[in-house]
């Protein structure tokens, strides 16, 4: 062998250790940056945390079916006469149907009521001084077996709290986290005993992904 | 003879500028590649405190009713006291009406996207969600932070 093919032979190896060197260095970079750079699991922390909470304040708060999204207090000081007619002021984009969607809670489970039409939402039964929790705003129910359309006695004393929602959080996440080049789809249901809502998410980011229920 | 010995002379210092060559490519590399893993690791660093400050604040049952008031301020202060004096830090606030930069005391300006007023002009920033659901409508701060030095 001659010697100028010992030279080629050594620059065509040297070339060789530089293409694997620089290769090898590049790949330790990138892969310092996916390591490092792991913003991702506080966005995902922050999806499960901000679900669990969710879930735990539905069930502390002693919510009564989690198919019903929205409730009001109607906290009752004085009976002027039963059945007694209750305005509840609710909004026409909360509820399809009066009649089928309505139902009042009091501390020892649903009682009966009626209501004075379709539309308008005035709800009557039979009153004492205390709180009742008012549920609607679950398109899916039936107009329940005791419901009839009437009207009741209107002077008694009472107050109607502001609405409280429990179906906001998915449209709230899957909001911010557009805003922040990550996919998030996520939908609620409800669990078996609808004391909780399941949350199946839908999460993909540069790093991470992710498929499942979290509840 | 003396063609010949020229010519080995000239295969050697060939050789040698490729080995310094060489050997500078992997050292520059080397730290380069050192100093981007010790920045990455700094601003992973952040982004831990900016998510642990928060959920600090909710554990000892700040966040919340400073939310409820939209009592900035004390969110702020609380956030102030938290973090390293050498770090700056800038906030968000989102709720279901939409994004709003966070004064000293106030929200500014409704925005369709996020951008901290004073975040904006920082050079390398990393931020973080933090989600508030406990409250009727669910709301989120999020937090970015820098490096002052």
């Amino acid at each position: 062998m001659k010697k100028g093919q010992f030279f080629i032979i050594g620059v065509i190896l040297l070339a060789v250790s530089i293409s694997v060197l620089v290769y090898n260095f590049m790949t330790v970079e990138k892969a310092s940056i996916y390591l490092f750079e792991a913003g991702t699991d506080h966005d995902f922390r922050n999806i499960v945390t901000s679900i669990t909470e969710k879930n735990d304040q539905i069930e502390g708060d002693g919510w009564w079916n989690t198919s019903w999204k929205i409730r009001k207090l109607v906290s009752i000081s004085a009976v002027a006469g039963n059945p007694t007619e209750i305005n509840l002021s609710i909004s026409s984009a909360d509820i399809a149907s009066c009649e089928k969607e309505i139902r009042v809670i009091n501390s020892t489970g649903e009682i009966d009521s009626d209501v004075t039409a379709d539309t308008g939402c005035n709800v009557t039964f039979t009153i004492a001084t205390g709180n009742y929790y008012m549920y609607y705003n679950n398109s899916a129910a039936s107009k329940p077996a005791y419901r009839n359309t009437v009207s009741g006695n209107e002077g008694a004393t009472y107050s109607v709290a502001g609405r409280e929602y429990i179906g906001e959080l998915c449209t709230h996440l899957e909001t911010i986290y557009l805003q922040k080049g990550i996919y998030l789809n996520c939908t609620e249901s409800e669990t078996g005993d609808w004391s909780r809502l399941n949350y199946t998410i839908d999460f993909k980011s540069k790093e991470f992904e992710f498929y499942g229920y979290i509840n | 003879m003396v063609g010949l010995k020229n010519k080995k002379g000239y295969v050697y210092f060939i050789e040698i500028i490729i080995i310094i060559v060489l050997l500078g490519i992997i050292f520059t590399s080397f730290v380069e590649s050192e100093q981007r893993v010790f920045e990455y690791k700094q601003q992973e660093n952040l982004r831990n405190t900016g998510y642990g400050v928060l959920h600090n604040l909710d554990k000892i049952n700040v966040l919340g009713p400073a939310l409820a008031a939209k009592n900035f301020t004390r969110i702020r202060g609380y956030i102030e006291e938290s973090i390293s004096k050498t770090d700056g830090f800038d906030i968000d606030y989102i709720n279901a009406t939409g994004c709003y930069s966070v004064n000293a005391t106030s929200l500014s300006g409704h925005q369709t996207y996020c951008n901290a007023t004073n975040a904006s002009t920082q050079n390398t920033i990393v931020s973080t969600y933090y989600t508030y659901s406990r409250n009727n409508t669910p709301q989120t701060i999020r937090i970015y932070l820098w490096r002052k030095l």
